[in-house]
């Protein structure tokens, strides 16, 4: 029974507390959106309770008690047979037939509490409210109401415009108050920020934003004008503001000045007007280096990330990488643009973005090298700003690559390393001489024959170099020319390394008696003239590096014949021999080039020293040099504010004139240091429209002026003098006593 | 004796003495009754009496008597103890208290010898004291700026240089050199000694009648005076400039491109080969120059010459050189070589000897090459131009050279300022000169208000006028001695910028500052002492006899008229 009743009463304290939220959201979303147009928390706030107020009254929620629930849960759960207002009826009033009812119904309900369903409108409420806050938002992002907004804002006593009257005769006259100024500033659109309305008359805005300046007064004034630098606009008055926009494009300076009905002139204070450009978007790569390599057998695989940043948003982030396959001329290249692997959220300020490069997906090979870079670009309108970073490289190394040596300076290096040089056959052969006495017989022939195989293989490669593998000696000295049925190096040389002629230089003596056949066919003095032009064939040298080299390789020949028979301390001197001729070899390989310098014309010997003037002509030009004289009309107005210091006299229109020429030329100066002519251009632009002269102030602007110019250097100029009598008798005097 | 007689009332003597002529006629005439009787005498010599007694008492008869006295005449900044101690000595002395423009006549007729105490009287009160022997006794030195140098007039672009003497100088105290709006360009801090000598800089970047300041300061940076110092800067004339060289060189290309961006109107020469030149002009029109043709050289002011040049000159040509400098005043700088300070061969001396191991000189603080010679400044007509040049003056113009060499370097080293200086003194110094119609002369730097001014006008102007700032014509009187020569005294009675202008040629004009009588209270007065000091040296007279005209008294005349009278009256009256 009072179980029953708790849920009468739960049930009624429910469908209370939802009116009243129902009520309360409609109230706040409506105070929100006023919120949004008037800017001002009171008024939002007044709007919310009339809401609220209304609608509680309109929806009535305390007229529902328990009578209304009752029937509410009569209609909602047929069990309880109409009869849930026996529950809340006083009990000695019941009949007995009615308690008995009383009883059931209370069962009943304990037992359909879950049926309860309070009817509401919440979503519906929210809806609304939703709606109200979200038009509001929308409302202020677009700017529409920025006036509006700022119509009833308060002048704050720092930021207000000072205005002084140009004219000190009027004080007595109740001069136009600021009322109300305020300064829209609408950034471009694609900066994304809303419209703002600006305190500090001291303006530093985006380039290409649209400043908005609205001015009301407490009293009617004539007209108001605007002055940026040099240029004065006449202030359109609307819905009694006086107004005027303007584009950001450069930095400046700006006053307000106003006419009063009695004709009296007012001018503000100097305020600055900076334009900032949209900055580049700034990228920093961690965890990467400028150059990276990976083996072929490891993991080509790194990983970085990108940090980047940008004032107004990012609207493109992409690496750009080059694949280069080849060397040399060979070389291909193929471009790429790469996403990252984090997913990029366009018109983001800051994110970091990371990427997995890996090079086999690239499809490179040993050997091949990837060059890349991050680009990105913000969303600045018309042009976007676009920054890049470094390039990094990555390389897999290649594996194929392998560093010959025959000698340093030899003009091709052809010799694999696993092949024996001179010097070690000797050092090797040097040490089985000394050996001898303690090792066997046939260990001391094997290795003596081993190294006779070295020297052949030694032999055969230098061989190379004269494009014959097999060349037989030129002279052999002990026996006749040993043939060599198979080439036994075929393993270990590269056949294409061979066909190398073209490095050398040409042979003085040819080999091929059907070649030299065709030399001499072609010039038959050849043979009888010194030929000056090539040097391979001049008698400077004595031997030219070819015949050298065939010497040499006779010399292997007989090292190797006495190393086959054992016999290598025999070997040793031809071996030694071999080696001289290879470091003189060495010594004399030199590449020519041929050399470039200046090859004057040839002169006519007729001409030479004959004394000919004639066609030699004089030469005159002309020319204007005079440099603009720096600050000519600073120079003026410090000439005459001089005056008007030191003879205390006003200043004439005239002189405004000049004042009004130097305040460009400091307006200039003044917008790359502000803080050190601001306050003088400002003094100056009021001595330059005032109809006073205020000696303080002239002052000030003389000092300030004075600062602004640069030093005046010494210059040469004509002095002016009068030659006297007493001048001109004492020069006479002078001369005649020399 | 007679001339010792005067009479005070003698404008109309002889007036007077016809009358009583007449007078004495008349009585006589009167008296006469046909004979000459005892009492005809009688009557008649009382009436001639009677009538001089009163041609007497008209005419005032005075007589020159000699007068002898003593008094001391004190100035501002006079010492007390001198004064007292000269009290006690001369006990009726008389005391003058002197201000500026106190007429001292009346108060000194009977004085014979004057004591001055203080500073003194300024010099154009002397006169007062011309007449009686003075005696100059110095006072205190004044406390302060006792002695200012500095150039009053000067070309845009050079320094203003103040110098001074500060007597008894308070340690710790700054002078700095102000604009007129406050802002200090320079300073120096005084060190307390008795006498400190001092020296302010600061560019004078802009052109017109600018007036500085010198303040002193004490160490919290309170002004404790502050003075004007008023400086005219004129702007810069263009030149007319010819060079010629025989080849080219850095020198010369530098120079040139120096002076033609300066706004010179400039025309190089540089030959090419025999009889054949490159003329480039610069500024002005094309106007070739071939050899040294007086007609074409006489409209420059300054003829650059390289050594080549000037020594390969014919005689021909050395002469007409010589004349335009003589005559016209043209300027002629050679640049230097080896050769020119071997040479002897030349059109004047330089007085060069050679100075064994000097490479380089310090000119404004930076080290330039020279050639190893130096000048000795022997010439009688030679001037010495800083430390590096020297020039001679062969009649109206100059004949000059330096011992620098490759001055370009300062240009390649970014020291433009250097560069331009040493050439702006060497031009200067050798360029020819305007020619004025006349020029203020002899006008005191500092001139203050209702204080005369004098000034002296040097002109050929036959009769010359000067106006004070186009309004009030000035009296000239001329000179005994130099006929072009012509004198003038200003009473400014403004402050501030005035100008003294010859009406007949307009551009001779003297712009001066006339300062307010509390300014550079202590350079005057150190100026009046000096001159003081001179001229009472100079007039001190042994002995002074003055003879004063003491009117006789008129009592006697007037009984001797009355006993007359009274015997005329009684005389008939007795008789019968």
């Amino acid at each position: 029974m009072i179980a029953a009743k708790h849920i009468i009463q739960k049930t009624l304290l429910k469908w209370r507390l939802l009116r009243i939220v129902e009520i309360a959201l409609v109230a706040i979303g409506l105070g929100v959106l006023l919120y949004f147009v008037t800017g001002n928390f009171w008024i939002s706030s007044v709007s919310f309770l009339v809401v609220f107020a209304l609608y509680g009254l309109w929806l009535k929620p305390w007229k529902f008690g328990l009578k209304e629930v009752c029937s509410f849960l009569d209609n909602t759960i047929k069990e309880l047979e109409n009869s849930t207002s026996l529950l809340v009826s006083n009990k000695e009033e019941l009949s007995l037939l009615a308690k008995i009812q009383q009883f059931r119904t209370a069962e009943t309900l304990v037992a359909q509490k879950g049926k309860i369903h309070v009817e509401h409108k919440i979503v519906k409420s929210l809806g609304i409210a939703l709606a109200c806050i979200s038009l509001g938002l929308l409302l202020n992002y677009v700017g529409f109401i920025n006036n509006a907004i700022s119509t009833d804002s308060k002048v704050l006593q720092r930021d207000a415009i000072l205005f002084q009257p140009l004219d000190t005769l009027l004080i007595k006259v109740v001069p136009p108050i600021v009322k109300s100024q305020n300064v829209t500033i609408r950034y471009p659109s694609y900066t994304g920020k809303a419209a703002i309305v600006s305190s500090d008359i001291n303006l530093k805005v985006l380039e290409g934003s649209l400043v908005n300046w609205a001015i009301g007064f407490d009293q009617t004034i004539q007209k108001a004008m605007f002055q940026f630098g040099a240029d004065e606009t006449t202030m359109p008055i609307k819905n009694s503001f006086y107004s005027n926009t303007l584009k950001a494009a450069n930095s400046g300076f700006y006053t307000l000045k106003f006419v009063d009905t009695l004709q009296n002139e007012y001018l503000s204070e100097l305020y600055s007007f900076e334009v900032f450009k949209d900055e580049s978007p700034e990228v920093h790569m961690n965890n990467l280096q400028q150059f990276s390599s990976f083996e072929v057998e490891d993991s080509q695989e790194f990983m970085f990330t990108s940090s980047i940043t940008d004032d107004f948003g990012i609207t493109d982030v992409a690496i750009i990488a080059t694949v280069s396959k080849g060397t040399g001329e060979s070389v291909k290249f193929r471009e790429e643009r790469l996403a990252f692997d984090t997913p990029f959220q366009k018109l983001a300020k800051s994110v970091t973005l990371q990427k997995k490069i890996d090079l086999k997906s690239l499809q490179m090979e040993p050997g091949d090298e990837l060059y890349f870079y991050v680009e990105v670009r913000d969303n600045k309108e018309p042009k976007a700003n676009i920054t890049r970073t470094e390039t990094y490289f990555s390389v897999i190394k290649d594996t194929v690559i392998d560093t010959f040596a025959v000698e340093g300076t030899m003009g091709a290096d052809l010799m694999p390393d696993y092949f024996r040089s001179q010097r070690q056959l000797i050092i090797d052969t040097e040490k089985l001489i000394a050996e001898k006495s303690t090792i066997k017989k046939t260990d001391f022939n094997f290795r003596s024959n081993e190294l006779g195989f070295d020297q052949k293989a030694l032999r055969l490669k230098y061989g190379k170099f004269m494009g014959d593998e097999t060349e037989a000696p030129t002279v052999p000295k002990e026996i006749g020319a040993a043939s060599i049925s198979e080439d036994m190096l075929d393993d270990y040389s590269h056949k294409h390394d061979g066909n190398n002629e073209h490095n050398l230089v040409k042979e003085e003596e040819h080999d091929h008696e059907d070649e030299e056949g065709q030399d001499a066919e072609e010039d038959p003095l050849a043979a009888y003239v010194h030929n000056h032009e090539d040097p391979e064939a001049s008698t400077l040298f004595a031997k030219s590096l070819r015949s050298m080299l065939k010497e040499a390789m006779s010399e292997m020949w007989d090292a190797e014949l006495h190393l086959r028979l054992y016999e290598p301390k025999k070997s040793l001197s031809y071996q030694y021999k071999a080696l001289k001729l290879i470091q003189e070899i060495k010594n004399s390989a030199r590449i020519y080039v041929h050399r470039i310098g200046f090859d004057p014309p040839p002169i006519k010997e007729d001409k030479r020293l004959s004394g000919e003037l004639k066609d030699i002509k004089g030469f005159s030009k002309t020319e204007d040099l005079k440099t603009e004289e720096a600050y000519p009309n600073m120079k003026a107005a410090l000439e005459t504010l001089a005056l008007v210091i030191s003879q205390k006299v006003n200043l004439s229109e005239k002189d405004k004139v000049i004042l009004k020429a130097a305040g460009d030329e400091l307006g200039v100066l003044a917008i790359n240091q502000p803080s050190k002519y601001l306050k003088t251009l400002q003094e100056l632009k009021w001595l330059s429209e005032s109809e006073q002269t205020d000696v303080v102030r002239v002052s000030l602007v003389y000092a300030g002026l004075l600062r602004a110019l640069p030093n005046q250097k010494a210059v040469p100029g004509q002095i002016q003098r009068y030659d006297g009598k007493m001048n001109k008798l004492f020069l006479e005097a002078l001369e005649a006593n020399e | 004796m007679n001339n010792q007689i005067q009479f005070i009332n003698q404008e109309l003597w002889w007036v007077a003495l016809i009358i009583a002529l007449s007078l004495v006629l008349l009585f006589v005439w009167k008296e006469w009754k046909g004979k000459f009787t005892t009492r005809f005498f009688i009557n008649s010599l009382i009436g001639i009496l009677a009538t001089a007694a009163l041609l007497f008492l008209y005419l005032r008869p005075a007589m020159l008597t000699e007068v002898s006295g003593k008094a001391v005449i004190l100035t501002e900044n006079y010492n007390v103890a001198q004064l007292d101690s000269i009290k006690k000595k001369e006990k009726s002395i008389k005391v003058i208290r002197y201000k500026p423009g106190l007429d001292t006549s009346k108060s000194l007729d009977s004085i014979t010898e004057v004591i001055v105490l203080g500073n003194g009287l300024p010099s154009y009160d002397f006169w007062q004291l011309r007449e009686v022997s003075t005696t100059y006794l110095k006072g205190v030195i004044p406390k302060g700026v006792i002695n200012l140098k500095y150039n009053n007039k000067q070309q845009i672009g050079s320094d203003l240089e103040v110098a001074g003497l500060y007597n008894k100088a308070d340690a710790g105290n700054r002078l700095v050199l102000e604009t007129v709006s406050g802002v200090g360009l320079d300073s120096v801090v005084l060190n307390g000694e008795e006498k400190q000598d001092f020296q302010l800089k600061s560019n004078l970047g802009v052109k017109g009648k600018l007036v500085y300041q010198l303040t002193e300061k004490d160490s919290t940076d309170k002004v404790l005076t502050s003075n004007p110092v008023p400086v005219e800067v004129v702007e810069k004339q263009q030149l007319r400039i010819f060079i010629s060289n025989t080849f080219p060189s850095f020198e010369t290309k530098y120079l040139k491109n120096f002076l033609a961006e300066e706004g010179h109107e400039l025309v190089v020469r540089s030959q090419i080969t025999k009889g054949r030149y490159k003329f480039e002009y610069f500024n002005t029109s094309k106007n070739p120059v071939y050899g040294f043709p007086e007609n074409a050289l006489k409209d420059f002011d300054l003829l650059i010459l390289d050594t080549e040049t000037y020594l390969s000159l014919s005689k021909h040509n050395k002469n007409t050189l010589v004349r335009l400098i003589k005559e016209i005043g043209i300027g002629v700088f050679v640049q230097p070589s080896e050769s020119l300070f071997k040479s002897t061969n030349q059109i004047v001396s330089f007085s060069i000897e050679r100075a064994i191991g000097q490479k380089n000189l310090k000119v404004e603080n930076n080290l330039l090459e020279t050639y190893p010679f130096k000048f000795q400044n022997t010439n009688p007509s030679g001037i010495t131009v800083a430390n590096h040049s020297y020039a001679v003056v062969v009649g109206k113009g100059k004949f000059s050279t330096t011992v620098l060499s490759n001055t370009y370097q300062l240009v390649l080293d970014g020291k433009t300022d250097v560069y331009s200086k040493i050439w702006s003194t060497i031009i200067n110094a050798t360029a020819r000169a305007k020619q004025m119609n006349g020029a203020f002369e002899s006008f005191k730097l500092l001139s203050v208000i209702s204080e005369p001014n004098s000034f002296a006008l040097l002109t050929g102007v036959e009769e010359p006028m000067v106006t004070v700032n186009g309004e009030h014509n000035v009296p000239l009187i001329k000179n005994a001695a130099l006929e072009d020569r012509w004198h003038g005294k200003t009473y400014p009675n403004k402050l501030g910028w005035q100008m003294l202008q010859m009406s007949n040629d307009t551009s001779v004009i003297r712009n001066y500052f006339v300062l307010d009588s509390v300014h550079w209270k202590s350079v005057i007065g150190e100026n009046i002492r000096r001159d003081n000091s001179s001229f009472f040296d100079k007039t001190k007279k042994a002995e002074v006899k003055k003879m004063l005209r003491i009117e006789l008294s008129r009592w006697p005349f007037f009984f001797i008229f009355l006993i007359c009278m009274g015997y005329m009256w009684l005389s008939p009256k007795l008789k019968t």
